[in-house]
């Protein structure tokens, strides 16, 4: 099939996903021999606007065409941006040379919808891929002036705000790259409030606007949109890859809106789960954390940035596994850039800037997570499905379509869109929870390839182009239906292919005639004389287009003396430009002359002095030997210090295990001296006790005291009673009977009080 | 009064019946006034019998043959049915969208049977009428001139008014004579061989027809006293494009070219081709390429009869017939 691919932009130029998507698309079809012809905007200074150049991309075997148009002017106002003036005529004339059979428009923003109607006039099927919500929104983001997602899609009021918004915004300098919206804390007190006025206030004059400002605004606008609307509504098939999208495009009125998702170019990638595969996160082994993508503002790098500083800043951190941050991409704002690098630097973040799209395998291989942080509704992100094709877990906003693209924690994680915190939780539990991560990467399913696409999209070509009403030769004269069938033929054939084959029927009519061989479209001065021709072929056509210009411009009346004048600098500029190449051109072809007399010259000095020049070459052999010592002995160095390296890396791993094995030790103390406060506690608790029963038994003790106070007492009397009685009974029997029975010992040592109560000493 | 042969009018058809109604009467008028045995050999060329029903009133009684073909082949063939079929030794091939004037034929017989004498060639082949475009005076489509220029042998078209108000009063050569109006001896045509299939579908098999004779010493000659005129309605032309038709006439005028240039001219006429190619290439000139594909998708065979030409004996050259040409053209 001849199938013809547009998009607002193409690598190596332009290298985000829309873009590298048709490059992928467009190679695929190739290698599977379709012919290819892409056509891009591109901003080239050193083109006229709406030139035209053609370039092969070879891929493989295959190749396919790129017809570059030059879109350096900006948009003159909203009507410009939806319709740029004069690049619908030259896509008819490019669909007229190249004769596609089906046009699959992937963006026309820069391009205009003229592209759409061109291939609609000249009855070929067309199919439009939504990437994003151009289809629906004028600012294709849902984003508004002020970055803030828009809470009132199709409603012309708040579609005219933006306009007016954005006109505010035209007019503050040093803004960098504003189109997209511009964070309110970057703009000066009194544009900030006077952008609110315009975009939510009761009275827009609040934002600055001349009375009936707005109500021309929302006219033109609706205008616009009902625009818009009609020429989508007249594409023969509409794609979007979410659901997400595809509602939001149906809500517009514009018909129905099939889902189909992409397919990745997954030959590189796929490779790496087995050769690169994402391990949990260890001691020693830092997580790996990568950003890729474009650096427009909708993207959420800050958000990451912030992230990625918070979780450092985790109390936790130093128990944790150690994080490092990439983040890789493009830009044209370069002030942006500027203040992201600056950001990353702060917060020790990795900023190495862009990579080729065959770097990509590389730089996944380095990452164990990808994070997706935007703050717009996206669609689908095609860096989470290259991250899945390598094996990686994606961390995304949980905002719009994202939620269609990861499942959270099946092969990823989602969190709050523009929530900083609430991302480095999630980066947290990566951390934190040590089979988490590999349980996300099992959760990855399989990817939709390219290939896959490429089939599903040529049924669907197919399908279109065989409901093409055509021409029904049966009903011409017989005779003439050979001749008609071959016009139709021809007539469906691209002209380099037409200018092919009648160059090479040429060489054979000129063999047939006897007059030279009939291979002449082999000849390489034949071909070298065509290359020419190419360059002719563009220069007449940018001769062509810019006298068109010149008649339309002097056909109009306003603005034609203003845009005549610009017109005439920039061709001033450049024939100057190309006297100057002249000049400078005379003045090489002079140096090299003077060059070639000086080279005779020194080649004359050189065959003189080539005699000292062996001596030279034996010092030089000298020095490279002494220098292969050197070499060898830094090279020795160079492998001790690895060696040191190494055994501070294990050093560095024995003493995080002593670490950990200290920690655990400091944990088992601490258990050890909770322990022993308890039995503390127990103790108090039995001197309590005991206190308690020592008073109460030296309260009984003091009781028994005065009890045996008062029998001493009572002995005291009985002892003077007994003396008494043994002073009266001191008579020699009394005596007598006492030394025979001892009680007169026992007396006497009673009296003396040695005697305890109730002891009876035997006889 | 001299007597003058019939003559059998063979005229290809493709069912545009309110035509014929339209312009025969008019030729069965003139046979009535000749009264020496002239017939129609009309070739109903649908393929389909479409006019066998529309012959049963409309021929009825007249001095007319209707030929059906099975297949719907065009002009040269349905002609060269027709040619097989006529009774007489003089055709005049005519289009069905010719409208005769009273007394064309008799002026054409005159030239036919008399002697031509030019440089190149003796005796006549064919002689064509004063074609009137459309009816008008000031657009003689049948004053067939040709030009080489740069290598290419091709017609002159699109004389300005007042050239056309010129041209010669006298019977003069032409290069061919057109193919819908001209008149001939079939033992001529038969030697000839005929119309060239090489054409196919149609266009310059009658350019070609007439310079193989111009080749083999026979003149083609513009006869101003006879008149028709040529409306364009329910030809061949009519069923095509105005691209498509072009596209015909310009594959038709390079494979005549390859068939009749002379040697020494091909190495311009290739050069030619090659700068036509690129300036079309460069000046995305789309149509010009296919003109030159679909004749050099017949390369192979006009070079076959090139080369069958080269060996058949011949009295001039291209470039002599040319030279002569211009001679009676005033040049």
């Amino acid at each position: 099939m001849r199938i013809c691919l547009v998009a607002h932009g193409f690598p190596p130029e332009e290298r985000t996903g829309v873009e590298t998507y048709t490059a992928s698309l467009a190679a695929s079809f190739a290698s599977a021999g379709h012919k290819v012809e892409v056509f891009a905007a591109c901003t080239d200074p050193k083109l006229a606007d709406m030139a035209l150049r053609r370039a092969v991309v070879v891929v493989g075997d295959a190749s396919y065409g790129v017809t570059r148009i030059a879109t350096n002017s900006a948009p003159n106002g909203p009507e410009e941006m939806l319709d740029p003036p004069g690049i619908a005529k030259r896509f008819a004339a490019f669909l007229e040379r190249e004769r596609p059979e089906v046009v699959h428009f992937q963006h026309v923003i820069k391009l205009g919808l003229g592209l759409i109607e061109a291939a609609n006039t000249a009855g070929i099927p067309t199919l439009y891929t939504h990437h994003d919500y151009y289809g629906c929104c004028h600012r294709f983001t849902f984003l508004r002036p002020d970055l803030s997602v828009c809470k009132r899609p199709n409603d012309t009021e708040a579609c005219a705000r933006c306009d007016v918004a954005l006109g505010l915004l035209n007019d503050v300098e040093g803004l960098g790259d504003y189109q997209m919206g511009v964070a309110p804390s970057a703009l000066s007190d009194d544009v900030r409030s006077r952008l609110a006025g315009l975009l939510d206030g009761d009275h827009v004059v609040e934002g600055g606007l001349a009375k009936g400002e707005l109500e021309k605004a929302i006219k033109r606008r609706e205008s616009l949109d009902k625009r818009r609307t009609k020429v989508f509504g007249e594409i023969s098939e509409r794609l979007a890859p979410s659901h997400f999208l595809a509602d939001k495009l149906q809500a517009t009125g514009m018909g129905k809106v099939a889902h189909l998702v992409y397919g990745i170019n997954g030959d590189e990638l796929l490779p790496l789960r087995e050769s690169a595969p994402v391990t949990a996160p260890a001691p020693g082994k830092p997580l790996r954390i990568l950003y890729i993508g474009s650096f427009v503002k909708q993207k959420g790098i800050e958000v990451l940035l912030d992230a990625f500083e918070a979780l450092q800043a985790a109390p936790e951190s130093l128990q944790r596994p150690r994080a490092e941050l990439t983040v890789r991409g493009y830009a044209s704002d370069e002030k942006w850039v500027a203040k992201l690098e600056q950001r990353a630097s702060e917060v020790g973040a990795h900023f190495p800037g862009g990579y080729q799209r065959d770097e990509l395998s590389g730089v996944l291989a380095q990452a164990d997570v990808v994070v997706v942080p935007s703050t717009w509704f996206e669609n689908y992100p095609i860096a989470i499905r290259e991250a899945f094709a390598a094996g990686r877990p994606v961390l995304t906003s949980r905002l719009g379509a994202l939620e269609e693209s990861v499942q959270d924690g099946v092969d990823g994680l989602l969190f709050e869109a523009g929530d900083s915190q609430d991302l480095a939780r999630a980066l947290g539990r990566l951390l934190d929870e040590p089979t988490l991560l590999e349980k996300l990467v099992a959760g990855i399913g399989k990817v939709h390839t390219v290939e896959e696409q490429t089939q599903e999209l040529l049924n669907l070509y197919q399908s279109k182009v065989k409901h093409l009403k055509v021409e029904d030769l049966s009903a011409s004269p017989k005779h003439m239906q050979p001749f008609l069938q071959r016009c139709k033929q021809l007539e469906g054939t691209p002209s380099r292919e037409l200018f092919q084959g009648v160059l090479g029927d040429l060489g054979r009519l000129a063999g047939k005639l006897g007059l030279d061989s009939e291979d002449l479209q082999a000849s390489p001065i034949l071909k070298g004389a065509l290359s020419f021709g190419a360059e002719v072929q563009l220069l007449l056509r940018d001769f062509k287009r810019e006298t068109e210009w010149l008649r339309e411009s002097l056909d109009t009346d306003s603005t034609s003396g203003e845009a005549l004048r610009a017109r005439l600098t920039w061709l001033e500029e450049t024939l100057g430009g190309r006297d100057e190449t002249i000049q400078a051109l005379e003045a090489q072809r002079q140096e090299q002359l003077h060059a070639s007399r000086a080279l005779t010259e020194k080649a004359t000095w050189l065959e003189e002095g080539f005699a000292g020049k062996d001596k030279e070459v034996v010092w030089l052999r000298e020095t490279v030997a002494s220098l292969t010592e050197e070499r060898d002995l830094l090279a020795a160095a160079q492998s001790d210090l690895r060696g040191q390296l190494d055994s501070f890396a294990g050093t560095q791993a024995d003493l995080m295990s002593q670490r950990d094995s200290l920690l655990g030790g400091l944990t088992d103390l601490a258990g050890q001296r909770d322990s022993l406060e308890g039995g503390l506690v127990d103790i108090v608790n039995q001197r309590d006790s005991l206190a308690g029963a020592l008073a109460g038994a030296l309260a009984d003790s003091a009781d028994q005291l005065k009890e045996l106070l008062s029998v001493e007492d009572d002995l005291a009397g009985r002892k003077r009673e007994m003396q008494a009685l043994f002073d009266e009974a001191s008579s020699p029997l009394l005596k007598f009977i006492f030394s025979r029975t001892g009680f007169g010992k026992r007396v006497k040592r009673w009296g003396q009080g040695d005697l305890v109560q109730g002891e009876e000493e035997s006889s | 009064m001299t007597a003058y042969d019939p003559v059998s009018v063979v005229m290809p058809a493709l069912g545009n019946t309110k035509l014929l109604d339209a312009n025969l009467p008019l030729l069965f008028a003139e046979f009535e006034s000749r009264a020496v045995g002239d017939e129609l050999v009309l070739v109903d060329d649908t393929g389909r019998g479409d006019l066998e029903e529309w012959a049963k009133d409309a021929l009825a009684d007249r001095p007319a043959r209707l030929v059906v073909r099975k297949e719907n082949g065009g002009f040269a063939a349905a002609m060269e049915d027709g040619i097989r079929q006529a009774a007489n030794d003089q055709i005049f091939s005519m289009n069905s969208d010719v409208k005769v004037l009273p007394g064309f034929l008799k002026p054409l017989q005159d030239a036919l049977a008399r002697p031509f004498a030019t440089e190149v060639a003796d005796r006549v082949f064919a002689v064509a009428p004063r074609v009137l475009l459309n009816g008008n005076e000031g657009e003689i489509e049948s004053f067939a001139r040709s030009q080489l220029l740069s290598g290419l042998l091709t017609n002159r078209e699109n004389l300005p008014r007042d050239e056309t108000l010129r041209l010669p009063e006298d019977t003069t050569p032409i290069s061919f004579a057109i193919g819908g109006t001209f008149l001939f001896r079939r033992v001529d045509f038969i030697k000839l061989g005929g119309f060239d299939e090489l054409f196919a579908p149609f266009y310059f098999e009658d350019n070609d027809l007439c310079w193989r004779a111009w080749r083999q010493g026979l003149c083609s000659l513009y006869v101003p006293s006879s008149v028709v005129e040529h409306y364009h309605k329910g030809t061949i032309g009519g069923l095509l494009s105005p691209e498509r038709r072009r596209a015909a006439v310009e594959r038709g005028e390079l494979l005549f070219n390859w068939k009749h240039l002379d040697d020494e001219d091909l190495k311009d006429h290739v050069a030619l081709l090659y700068r036509r190619t690129i300036d079309a290439w460069l000046m995305d000139d789309r149509e010009a390429l296919i003109w030159l594909q679909l004749a050099l998708d017949s390369l192979t065979e006009a070079c076959s009869k090139r080369a069958k030409l080269a060996n058949s004996p011949s009295v001039a050259s291209t470039r002599q017939i040319q030279a002569e040409l211009e001679r009676f053209s005033g040049r």
